[in-house]
């Protein structure tokens, strides 16, 4: 160490004798490590604390330079650190918003189905604002800003379950809005997704085919969920926890446990009209025969998961990018058939 | 018989006993004796890394440091009879070149500072420990590597 006898062992000796310079050469190399340390603390990547720490003592530096005589100078100086990592931080906020808002290629990419999606984001404002108040602010929490529902019931000083009530009202809204006609409930279920287009552009879904494989599984999840309770009474039938794929449409499709419940209700009032499915729409069509899902050997982890889940249905043995999603969108008929009986039996049921 | 340069350097230097001073030495500081031997197991699996010891509380830490003069200090905030904090002071006011990680279980920001402020040069949670410790370590101890590189320079170790 080049150890002039003024900087050994002591700590927190003030600067103010010294001058400006000589101060500030002297807090570098007291405190350079200490700081890098805090800032890494703060930050967790070396990179970023490297950065702040140089920018602590640039502020560190120009203080002394106007004259400042910093009290407790170490004090003084994780002060300034805190504040170095806070612009850090709200930089990297920044950032991470540019980047996912401004490239429309980038977007265009990462969109599942872009020109769907396009056209109905030109509806979404207009939807947006026929919402009733405490509804947008609901969804707008969830979609927009992310927050769990318990941060949402937090915000708006509700309860849990009022929470996932707005949310679920403002997505069916939303997607009766979007289509211009009230949801038919088939539809409604894939009009979940309608609430994620935030997470959708934000590419965080893998693609359709992930999605009605998450569809499918959740459907599955009901329907061995009601008919357990309504129909079979007894229950060892296969594995009745079922293992759900957590992609973030399923977060959607059934946020909360109490979900199923709701969905129960609101699908008493809409029993009437079965239109056309939105599955459909989204499908490609069939480019290959059934057969073709008996080839599978290299599974995406939904497809395998819903294949566990599944076990007797004639799903192939994936549901990735290979499989023919006309294949895809039968199963899912037939098993959301099924949720629609078990369904009718339960609300049957109800007092 | 292979020369000692042709072998794995990991294999060499971290044999037991050989080249000792050349790995760092670390006093571990935690009141928690299930943590200090977790920690302290953890370390050993790097070769570069020497546990030197185990202390309860700030002051068997203090005691412990004088007489073996580690490199790095492992140090748990929250100890009885003295904390961790205090220690910290009070040891690098006798061994200013003594590097000391902090180590916290929840600890709240101000508690962090202050030990920032008692000469700690790192921080770490209890969380991380298993992802970052030795790496942590062994860069807090950069500088005194960079001094044993340039003692055990190329034309001292291999004669010309």
């Amino acid at each position: 160490m080049a150890a002039s006898p003024t900087l050994a062992p002591a700590k927190a000796r003030a600067v103010e004798s010294v001058p400006a310079a000589e101060g500030a050469r002297l807090l570098y190399e007291r405190y350079y490590d200490r700081v890098v340390g805090y800032c890494l603390y703060q930050l967790g990547s070396r990179e970023e604390a490297e950065d702040a720490a140089q920018t602590t003592f640039l502020w560190a530096f120009r203080a002394l330079r106007r004259g400042v005589v910093p009290r407790a100078e170490d004090s003084w100086l994780f002060a300034i650190a805190k504040n170095a990592c806070r612009a850090r931080h709200r930089a990297r906020g920044r950032k991470r918003q540019r980047e996912v808002s401004s490239d429309p290629v980038v977007l265009a990419d990462i969109s599942p189905a872009p020109t769907r999606q396009h056209d109905e984001l030109v509806g979404l404002e207009d939807a947006l604002a026929r919402l009733p108040e405490p509804q947008r602010r609901a969804i707008l929490l969830r979609e927009w800003r992310g927050l769990s529902y318990r941060e949402i019931a937090a915000e708006l000083d509700i309860s849990g379950a009022a929470v996932e009530t707005l949310i679920f009202r403002a997505r069916r809204s939303l997607a009766e809005l979007l289509n211009g006609k009230p949801a038919p409930k088939r539809a409604r279920r894939f009009a979940f997704d309608f609430g994620s287009l935030g997470l959708a552009l934000k590419g965080l879904l893998g693609g359709t085919s992930a999605k009605l494989a998450g569809g499918v599984a959740a459907a599955l999840v009901m329907s061995s969920a009601l008919g357990g309770a309504a129909e079979q009474p007894q229950p060892a039938r296969g594995p009745a926890p079922v293992v759900v794929p957590s992609t973030p449409a399923q977060d959607d499709l059934f946020p909360p446990k109490t979900a199923p419940a709701t969905a129960m209700a609101h699908d008493e009032n809409a029993q009437q009209d079965k239109p056309k499915h939105k599955p459909r729409d989204k499908a490609t069509p069939p480019s290959s025969p059934p057969g073709a899902e008996q080839s599978a050997s290299t599974g995406s982890s939904v497809g395998q998961q819903v294949e566990e889940t599944i076990g007797t249905l004639p799903l192939g043995a994936q549901l990735g990018e290979t499989l023919p999603l006309g294949a895809v969108t039968d199963v899912v008929d037939k098993t959301l058939d099924d949720v629609d009986e078990t369904l009718d039996d339960a609300t049957g049921l109800l007092p | 018989m292979p020369s000692p340069f042709e072998r794995d350097p990991a294999q060499v230097f971290g044999a037991p006993g050989f080249f000792s001073y050349m790995r760092l030495h670390v006093l571990v500081v935690d009141d928690n004796p299930l943590l200090a031997e977790a920690v302290s197991a953890l370390l050993e699996t790097d070769a570069r890394i020497e546990v030197v010891g185990c202390a309860e509380n700030g002051a068997e830490a203090v005691d412990f440091a004088r007489k073996l003069v580690p490199d790095v200090i492992l140090m748990d905030i929250r100890m009885p009879v003295m904390s961790g904090i205090e220690a910290t002071e009070r040891i690098l006011d006798w061994l200013p070149e003594v590097k000391v990680l902090v180590l916290t279980a929840h600890g709240s920001d101000e508690e962090i500072e202050v030990a920032f402020t008692a000469g700690a040069v790192g921080c770490l949670t209890k969380d991380d420990l298993g992802d970052r410790l030795t790496d942590m370590v062994v860069e807090i101890a950069q500088p005194k590597r960079r001094e044993l590189a340039a003692s055990f320079s190329a034309e001292r170790l291999l004669p010309t």
